[in-house]
């Protein structure tokens, strides 16, 4: 058999009729294009959803203040709780050996010099570990010591952008003022890449627009604001060798115990928000597989349609063939040819739209979209497969034609 | 007789076709023999079973019973891809209505029957170029069948046949959509072609393609009733 030759003949035969060859491929234009659309959507969303776990730090754990109203604060405080503070932050330090490092961080409230005033931005109070667990660069100077908070220091270190809108006073050594204190600048951070988050449990803070201070010398405790939850969060890193999934429960019962039962503050594990994740992606594939199975599975009946009237068609032709030598499996290879050349085609028309969807989909609402080479791969495989199983039956129906019978067809 | 080694043999060949609770008897123990480079026409009036022999001869269907030797080997009961085999290698077929592929032009027609066969695709265009001259139409190997006369279209034929150096070459009524003057020519071309040493089997009706016979069978109810030798 020569194959060149046999492809040949399969194009020639469905040009042939190419109004209907188009419209049979129809089925499977829109069944690879709803294919490479979602699998488009779901890798975009699935490599958001990883970016976003993986700053965080899969051996991470994050235990966030809730915020509480005054009924809620008062019945708190009657069961010794006063929310997430200082103490609780040492007391997991001390009780859990296989946590490498921890990290407290009080959101600071202090108005801002003029030129940045404009712009969202973050004043935090934090510890030296914080620079740990959070893998901040610093670019110039150094970042808050130890010294620095148990000496109460009055020294900021800035993000990127913050020592770029400030200007002339935004340099190392400058002096940055909050509200009734004047911070002397000792470290300048390296721009960070930044992304907005759509969950707010995976809420990345923008580093670049953050000054961080030593904890203990923000202004809050001037301006006497209330105690109850001087913490915002707290931190943990997990040591290589410790149980993430261990630490996250032990922290849990540790600040259940310490706050009495009162439900004021979150853990979050972005390792179980990632196996979370992974769940909710298996079941958007299982859905995904069914939509792109039904729709195949139509646009094949529609492609065994065309073959078996191709087929009927030229059953003369199948009798000459076979009368100058053609065996039964030629006759099955012409034809499965032409019915997988049939559906790759319309899989390969299908990729292309289906590409061009997801960059719609992607500018109109606002999704990140990304196509694989895999899914790519996947929709050629199932077009050709369809192709196959749909092309198998009207084949082997032509190729068990008589070769008698089939010359005496008109 | 240009040559004494038996081409085609039949020994006692039956056909019985079951159609329904009915029996029809194509064929009724049939002795036949063809010796290479004949040129052998087989007559006989309609249902008279000369299809049915040109098709078993053809390898095209097998026979109930009996024994049919081609070039000395039995095909009586080879599989189906041995008779495949045996068509594209050993018997060239001239058809009536031309059967040619509608789609393909002259060249591709001749070529066709390479597509089945193992040469290279050199040697295939090589002779399927030299039975094109070898027919005459060299000029028209570019035409589709469609821009062809009845004659041209059953010279392609003829050299579709001819291309692959079958053993012998079966044709079936091959000037019954012909003119008078064009039958001529075929009929011509098909003593050349026996001249040249090619083994031909023709069914024919007309007396004036069996005058060019070397030898005439004559069917009747499946049975040959007369054998005329005019070599």
């Amino acid at each position: 058999m020569k194959w060149d030759q046999i492809m040949r003949d399969a194009w020639r035969a469905l040009f042939r009729h190419r109004l209907r060859s188009f419209l049979s491929s129809l089925g499977i234009v829109f069944a690879v294009v709803a294919v490479v659309a979602m699998l488009s959507i779901a890798e975009g969303a699935k490599q958001e959803i990883l970016e976003q776990i993986e700053r965080l730090g899969t051996n991470s754990i994050i235990v966030r203040s809730l915020q509480l109203t005054r009924a809620q604060e008062t019945s708190a405080r009657r069961r010794l709780s006063h929310g997430l503070v200082l103490s609780d932050a040492n007391a997991l330090k001390n009780a859990i050996h296989a946590i490498s490092s921890v990290a407290p961080v009080k959101e600071v409230k202090a108005s801002l010099p003029i030129s940045i005033a404009q712009d969202p931005f973050e004043i935090l109070a934090i510890t030296e570990s914080y620079q740990v667990a959070k893998n901040l660069a610093v670019k110039q100077g150094r970042f808050v010591c130890n010294t620095d908070v148990v000496q109460k220091n009055l020294v900021c270190v800035l993000g990127e952008e913050v020592s770029r809108l400030l200007g002339d006073s935004g340099h190392l050594g400058g002096a940055l003022r909050l509200e009734d204190r004047t911070y002397r600048i000792v470290g300048i951070l390296q721009k960070r890449q930044w992304m907005r988050s759509k969950s707010p449990a995976l809420a990345v803070r923008n580093y670049n627009r953050a000054i961080f201070i030593p904890i203990g010398t923000e202004v809050m405790d001037i301006r006497g604001q209330s105690r109850f939850g001087e913490i915002s969060e707290i931190w943990l890193r997990v040591a290589q060798n410790g149980n993430v999934q261990a630490c996250a429960e032990a922290v849990r019962r540790i600040l259940n115990r310490i706050h009495g039962g009162v439900e004021d503050f979150q853990v979050i594990v972005p390792q179980e928000l990632l196996i979370q994740a992974q769940k909710t992606q298996r079941i958007f594939n299982i859905i995904l597989g069914c939509i792109a199975g039904i729709s195949l599975f139509v646009g094949g009946i529609g492609i065994m349609n065309t073959m078996l009237a191709s087929v009927a068609e030229r059953t003369r032709e199948i009798g000459i063939r076979r009368a100058i030598g053609a065996a039964q499996k030629h006759i099955v290879l012409q034809f499965l040819c032409e019915a997988i050349v049939l559906t790759a085609t319309g899989g390969c028309i299908g990729i292309i739209l289906g590409a061009g969807s997801a960059i719609i989909i992607s500018k109109v609402a606002g999704w990140k979209t990304v196509l694989t080479v895999w899914s790519v791969i996947v929709s050629i495989a199932m077009a050709g497969g369809v192709g196959l199983v749909s092309g198998l039956y009207p084949a082997v129906k032509a190729a068990r034609l008589e070769p008698v019978r089939a010359l005496r067809h008109e | 007789m240009n040559g004494c080694e038996k081409i085609v043999e039949t020994l006692g060949i039956r056909k019985v076709y079951e159609m329904g609770p009915n029996r029809v008897e194509a064929l009724r123990s049939l002795n036949f023999s063809v010796h290479s480079g004949e040129f052998v026409g087989i007559m006989g009036p309609s249902g008279s079973g000369k299809s049915t022999l040109m098709h078993i001869l053809g390898c095209l269907e097998r026979a109930t019973e009996g024994i049919y030797l081609l070039g000395g080997q039995d095909v009586s009961s080879v599989s189906d891809r041995d008779l495949s085999l045996m068509r594209a290698n050993q018997i060239g077929f001239v058809f009536q209505t031309f059967s040619l592929i509608a789609q393909y032009n002259v060249f591709e027609n001749v070529e066709i029957p390479f597509l089945y066969r193992k040469e290279t695709r050199n040697k295939a265009r090589r002779l399927a170029e030299k039975a094109i001259e070898r027919v005459g139409l060299s000029a028209r190997r570019h035409h589709k069948p469609s821009e062809l006369s009845g004659g041209e279209m059953q010279r392609v034929a003829i050299a579709r046949a001819l291309a692959v150096d079958p053993l012998l070459i079966l044709a079936d009524e091959p000037t019954g959509n012909l003119d008078s003057e064009t039958s001529k020519n075929i009929i011509s071309l098909f003593q050349d072609l026996n001249e040249q040493g090619t083994t031909l089997i023709v069914v024919t009706h007309e007396k004036e393609v069996a005058s060019h016979c070397q030898k005439i069978y004559r069917l009747l109810d499946g049975q040959i009733v007369n054998e005329e030798d005019r070599a």
